[in-house]
């Protein structure tokens, strides 16, 4: 029911457009109907979704539950469909429902007056639907589905001005990129069900255990399986690289999908959607999908003993760590108020693939989960700016907003401290994080050290945004003010486990000041095989802490007391690494010349190669000349002389007797 | 102002968009589409009253629900792969641990 009835309302609202009309939206009836349709199906979904996490929290043994159904039955091949419900489901069914909901309630303030309000909450319909549909699913191939279906509502909400040029670029953009990373999704499935179909019941290839009266394996053991029978050698004829193949293939959807080196470029451009669509998939849903999806298949990232010291994890954290560190350095010189944000999403979902590359599973997980409400909250804090602003993103107009937009100040100031990992008062970001950084440290000082320099570019970014957007001089044309309650509300909503949620579920006494190793309330709940149990390493709370406080100093320095000339000295000069920034990298450029100087010609000179020579010469011509050459000999043979045709006649017979008699002799 | 005007945008709001071009962010070049926003639900309707009701209600229900998730002490049993320990001793599966004791606990 958690899935069903945001896609009932969905297709509900959608089916009254097309069997009324369109300017059946414009009436308020309808607006009112569809918003309730909307909001209602999707509070039902919050209301199961805590119920089930209370459940599993409270009684253990009620741990994991599955069911599936056979779609597809043929001969060797069974595929099935059903819902699994575990404690990481549970997890995310919480956060999914729990900020859809807020952003529902979000959008019936920020798109009321927009024509397309109802269409609006159709698409959110069936976009929770859809994503709800991929958190329960039980096997990849299911997954699969949701996850294009996710992909589709994003392209439908990133263009939902479509009349904007820019944002149907936008759309377009977001929709190729993913499906360059669908594809290796998609052939990585494949691939990994010609490795185990000898293993696999059909139905829960990704699942955790199999479940009285049904057919199906875990993957877990599958794998195993697999393995010890040597089963992947004959299939793939790749033994020992045919899983980290596999693993990567896959990987690619959630590179694509959480946008990561190089797959990322389609995320800040998809801020051309409505802010609550930035919040809600830009921010805290879809683009978890990826990490969601890595946690979920994580046996698939393991090495063939089982540790997590594989190829694939490596590649996993290596990315993660690179798109970190890239994306908070493009975040430093950005204008646009939810580019910034974008950037910084791309590099804290960095943050999440470096905590499950480097096996720290639990921690990864529980920065999704704090991530999900805070920058769910900074979006929607950033879309009431925008409103209080008239429209104006460019942080260069604005400043000064902390009186006329203090509830939006406020819970904007507690998103960014929460980011930035700041550790007095600890709040969320500083647990999830120090988790993350810890771990990457320990397995490799490169990737910790790369986590804590972008610790420290992350508190810079997103206290410039803090103090340019509020402190200061107004520097905007328009008259700022504050928005209304029903969108305030949802920011002092989600400031509350931006504030709490790490003291609550990541803070254990005994690891933090007793010296002995012990899981956190989260890692308890969440874990791979076994809970992360850790001794708080301070040193690495101190080194993270660190340079998240100087990160703040120079922002302030810089955009506060002034006591830097940051225009000065670096924007008026316009130095290479300033550019650099700025400019993204240039991978905007580097993908435009690859495609404009390198693939359109080689594809261009190859069709006409192969069209021009294969096709219109070999082909076309060469059929008709084998013809004509074929009729200018042929045609001696028809003389119109009966001894002549009786002669060949009796040649072909005499020929035909002899080959029979040599083979019966 | 709101959100149809972005959409309903006059001559002032292209040179202001011209304007903000010129710094080289993005681009906001659209086509001119008049729009009819149709009847707007007002502020503080009922529709309103409800959603913050809403809003009000989802939080305090979180909050009691990750009360009770943060007296979690001790592992729950339901962690993602643990079955793969539960297994090792059932002799109709072939399949040893996938993964091993160690590997998720760091000596931080």
């Amino acid at each position: 029911m958690i899935v069903a009835l945001p896609f009932f309302a969905g297709f509900a609202i959608i089916s009254s457009f097309l069997l009324t009309g369109p300017k059946l939206g414009a009436k308020r009836w309808f607006k009112t109907l569809a918003m309730c349709l909307s909001v209602g199906a999707v509070a039902i979904g919050f209301l199961h979704s805590l119920c089930i996490l209370q459940a599993l929290l409270t009684q253990p043994m009620l741990s994991g539950y599955q069911q599936n159904f056979d779609w597809f039955v043929c001969e060797n091949f069974k595929l099935s469909v059903g819902f699994l419900v575990d404690n990481l489901c549970a997890s995310m069914l919480v956060v999914v429902t729990t900020i859809s909901l807020l952003v529902q309630i979000y959008t019936h303030g920020y798109m009321r007056e927009d024509p397309g309000y109802a269409r609006f909450y159709s698409y959110l319909s069936l976009f929770t639907g859809s994503m709800l549909g991929l958190v329960v699913s039980t096997n990849l191939f299911e997954m699969y589905g949701f996850w294009e279906l996710v992909g589709v509502c994003s392209y439908l909400l990133i263009g939902f001005w479509f009349y904007k040029d820019s944002a149907a670029a936008a759309c377009l953009k977001a929709f190729v990129v993913n499906r360059v990373g669908d594809f290796g999704f998609l052939i990585g499935i494949l691939l990994l069900y010609l490795a185990t179909k000898d293993y696999w019941g059909g139905g829960t290839i990704l699942a955790f255990l199999p479940q009285l009266g049904t057919t199906g394996a875990d993957m877990g053991s599958v794998l195993s399986m697999a393995l010890q029978d040597h089963k992947l050698t004959p299939e793939l004829a790749f033994l020992a690289t045919s899983m980290p193949l596999i693993a990567l293939l896959i990987f690619m959807g959630p590179m694509a999908k959480s946008a990561q080196a190089p797959l990322h470029i389609w995320l800040p451009d998809a801020m051309e959607g409505p802010t609550p669509i930035s919040a809600l998939i830009h921010a805290a849903t879809m683009v978890a999908a990826g990490v969601y999806l890595v946690a979920r298949a994580y046996p698939i990232f393991l090495a063939p003993d089982g540790s997590t010291n594989s190829i694939a994890l490596s590649v996993v954290a290596a990315v993660g760590a690179f798109t970190a560190f890239m994306a908070a350095t493009i975040a430093l010189t950005q204008f646009d108020i939810k580019r910034v944000l974008a950037w910084s999403t791309c590099s804290q979902l960095g943050y999440m693939f470096v905590g499950l590359g480097v096996g720290a599973y639990g921690a990864g997980m529980f920065h999704l989960f704090t991530h999900a409400f805070f920058k769910a909250m900074l979006f929607l804090c950033s879309g009431a700016v925008i409103h209080g602003l008239h429209h104006e993103q460019d942080i260069r107009k604005m400043g000064g907003l902390w009186k006329p937009m203090n509830i939006t100040a406020w819970c904007f100031l507690i998103g960014t401290a929460s980011i930035s990992g700041w550790p007095f008062p600890p709040l969320s970001g500083f647990f999830s994080k120090d988790e993350i950084v810890s771990a990457a440290w320990h397995q490799s000082p490169i990737l910790g050290g790369i986590l804590i320099l972008t610790a420290g570019l992350t508190a810079f970014y997103m206290f410039r945004l803090f103090f340019l957007v509020f402190t200061g001089e107004y520097r905007g044309n328009t008259k700022a003010h504050e928005v209304p309650v029903v969108m305030w509300a949802p920011l002092v909503a989600l400031a509350v486990p931006s504030l709490v949620a790490g003291f609550m579920l990541g803070f254990n006494k005994t690891s933090f000041f007793e010296n002995t190793p012990a899981a956190n309330p989260f890692g308890s709940f969440i874990y791979w095989g076994h809970p992360h149990q850790e001794v708080v390493d301070w040193t690495m709370v101190i080194a993270s802490s660190v340079a998240g406080l100087i990160g703040v100093g120079v922002a302030y320095m810089m955009y506060y007391a002034r006591t830097i000339n940051f225009h000065k000295d670096i924007v008026e000069k316009q130095g290479p690494l300033y550019l650099f920034s700025l400019n993204k990298w240039y991978w905007d450029e580097l993908y435009l010349g690859l495609v404009n100087k390198v693939f359109l010609p080689v594809f261009d000179k190859t069709w006409k190669t192969l069209d021009s020579i294969f096709v219109d010469q070999i082909i076309v011509n060469g059929t008709s000349i084998f013809t004509l050459a074929t009729g200018e000999v042929l045609k001696y043979t028809q003389t119109g002389k009966g001894q002549y045709y009786a002669l060949v006649i009796f040649f072909w017979v005499a020929v035909i007797a002899w080959l029979a008699f040599l083979t019966t002799t | 102002m709101s959100h149809q005007d972005h959409s309903n945008c006059n001559h002032d709001h292209e040179h202001k968009h011209a304007a903000h071009d010129a710094h080289g962010d993005h681009d906001h070049d659209h086509d001119h589409v008049a729009v009819d926003p149709g009847e707007v639900i007002a502020e503080k309707s009922p529709q309103d009253q409800m959603l913050i009701g809403a809003c009000a209600i989802a939080m305090t229900l979180l909050m009691i629900c990750m009360g009770t998730w943060m007296q979690i002490a001790t592992p729950t049993g339901g962690g993602h792969g643990e079955h793969v320990e539960h297994q090792a001793g059932d002799a109709s599966h072939k399949a040893e641990p996938a993964v091993p004791a160690e590997h998720e606990t760091h000596a931080h």
